[in-house]
């Protein structure tokens, strides 16, 4: 198969699956309105934050940790059945008989659910980072909190997206969101001294490394095994998403080896 | 051409689905026929490449489907719609059939827009193209559901169980529609409607059990019923020893459709035999014990 007819269907699958997932209400809707609930309680506060700057880039930084944990988490939970969904509805056998590389088709469906999940945390991310800028008169935290969400949120995204499009497969949407969840909360809410998690180690998908290195937000060094660091918020990111492509490889192979 | 050697699948817990089919499909409409449960929709499966053999051979045009490479090559050139239609009920008509062109290998921006513009029009949703699939009837669907099928112009063309679902006037389009695709092309049809068969396919086979009960053309398989094909009216139910095709009730009597080796009562009226006769005798003959003494009636 030519390389033009597999990038073909990578981007037509990408293409194919941002359109369907785009126009899912609770994609918007569920980030939405955990950030309604949180402005209304007083959550994203403004802290003692100044319009200094690395005052306030330890406040965009904590934001989108906060973001992280609280959006994220649904998105994760909503993007469970979209590699399960072709079985679901009956496409599958469909699928199947085409000449289009399974591979192919899966790496298509995960740039097309992480870009429709990154186009809703975007706009629910702007909203937040707009709303800094106003209350602190201070346009230049627009390019922050570009950073921020590149180098905190996409990464969480990207890790979390990988797991939700594999993991079902074997265990079951239901099961899968039930064990995400949980998960997501005991392992990045939990301090570590307590009980030791992957969320303490450069596997946490919330970006904590990351916040800590590159925003010096220096409560994190409480949670993180070693500390923050430049090093480590880059190795923390590069581990995301090496793991999400390991996994989607792995997966892809199975896939083809399967429909042999 | 598609050449089958001694084909077998069997599933988990011994389940013989096919058992030893030998077959050879050419050019033209060919129907397979069988009751629910028969193998059709297994030995489809195979042929579209979706589930591998347990043993045998299947040649595609020189291509063993036994191996990736050939495989992939005969995909490139297959059209094939399932018994169950799946869609993404979020896409619209266009969008679908874009998204399974791009999987088809029609990289071309044009020509894949060209044959999007030309299946639909051919199937008569083109009014309704932009219209979400979640709002198309079942007919509808189906329509569709050809329409991805002819995108690539395929050589060879699978439906399985395709009227399934629709009425009349639909299931009349679609008969007409793949014959008139048949021309040039192998359109194999699985169906248990005879019908549907009959209507369409000059060639035909006969699967049951998993295995092949008759393999040639619909002029012989009903000829294997003639003068075995008998109409009576009669109150009460049928004679015992005759198997019934069908029956209208007419008040009191009913007008039965028999398949007896004999006359099956004085009353009973020699008929032609067609093609839903001979399958029906087929059915019959091989569920009788090989030594079954056919007696005529005193």
């Amino acid at each position: 198969m030519s390389a033009r007819t597999l990038s073909g269907t990578l981007l037509g699958t990408a293409r194919s699956e941002y359109r369907m997932l785009i126009r899912r209400w609770p994609l918007w809707c569920l980030p939405a309105a955990v950030v309604a609930i949180l402005l209304a309680t007083g959550g994203f506060g403004f802290g003692t934050a100044s319009s200094d700057p690395s005052s306030m880039a330890r406040l965009v930084g904590q934001q989108a940790i906060g973001v992280n944990l609280l959006v994220l988490v649904a998105i994760g939970a909503l993007l469970a059945d979209r590699w399960v969904r072709d079985r679901q509805l009956g496409v599958e056998e469909l699928l199947f008989a085409t000449a289009a590389s399974p591979v192919s088709r899966l790496w298509g469906k995960y740039l097309g659910v992480v870009a429709a999940a990154a186009t809703t945390l975007l706009v629910v991310w702007a909203v937040l980072a707009a709303r800094l800028a106003i209350h602190f008169g201070d346009l230049s935290i627009a390019g922050t909190a570009a950073l921020a969400y590149l180098v905190l949120v996409l990464p969480g995204l990207a890790f979390v997206a990988a797991f939700g499009l594999v993991m079902p497969r074997l265990v079951g949407v239901r099961l899968y969101q039930v064990l995400f969840i949980g998960y997501w909360f005991w392992g990045n809410l939990v301090p570590q001294h307590v009980m030791p998690t992957l969320s303490g180690t450069w596997l946490t998908p919330i970006g904590k490394y990351a916040d800590a290195g590159l925003f010096a937000h220096s409560s994190h060094s409480l949670l993180l095994t070693g500390g923050g660091s430049t090093a480590a918020a880059y190795g923390s990111i590069a581990l995301l998403a090496g793991i999400a492509v390991l996994l989607l490889t792995v997966f892809g192979l199975a896939e083809r080896r399967r429909l042999r | 051409m598609i050449t089958i050697r001694s084909l077998t699948k069997t599933y988990r817990r011994n389940l013989t689905a096919l058992d030893g089919i030998d077959l050879d499909i050419g050019t033209g409409m060919v129907g397979l026929l069988g009751a629910n449960g028969a193998g059709k929709t297994t030995l489809l499966r195979i042929l579209a490449g979706i589930l591998p053999a347990s043993s045998g051979t299947i040649m595609v045009d020189g291509h063993d489907l036994r191996t990736p490479e050939g495989k992939r090559v005969v995909k490139r050139d297959l059209g094939y719609l399932p018994q169950d239609l799946g869609i993404y009920p979020d896409l619209t008509a266009r969008g679908f059939l874009d998204y399974i062109a791009i999987l088809k290998g029609m990289d071309g921006k044009r020509e894949r827009h060209a044959a999007i513009e030309s299946v639909l029009s051919l199937v008569g949703l083109d009014s309704v193209a932009n219209r979400r699939l979640k709002t198309f009837s079942g007919g509808m669907k189906r329509r569709v559901g050809i329409a991805q099928a002819l995108l690539n112009r395929p050589g060879l063309l699978i439906v399985d169980e395709p009227t399934a679902g629709l009425d009349p006037e639909e299931r009349v389009r679609f008969r007409t529609l793949l014959s008139s695709l048949a021309a040039d092309r192998t359109v194999l049809l699985s169906t248990h409607i005879v019908e549907d068969v009959a209507s369409t396919s000059q060639d035909l086979a006969v699967l049951a059990r998993g295995r092949v009960l008759y393999s040639g053309s619909a002029v012989g398989l009903a000829a294997t019923a003639t003068d075995r094909v008998w109409t009576l009216t009669r109150t009460g139910p049928p004679p015992e020893d005759a198997v019934v095709v069908s029956v209208i009730h007419r008040g009191d009597a009913a007008e039965y459709r028999l398949i007896a080796d004999y006359q099956p009562d004085a009353a009973a009226v020699p008929a032609r035999a067609g093609l839903e006769d001979g399958y029906m005798a087929l059915m019959h003959d091989q569920r009788l014990p090989a030594a079954h003494p056919r007696q005529p009636l005193s």
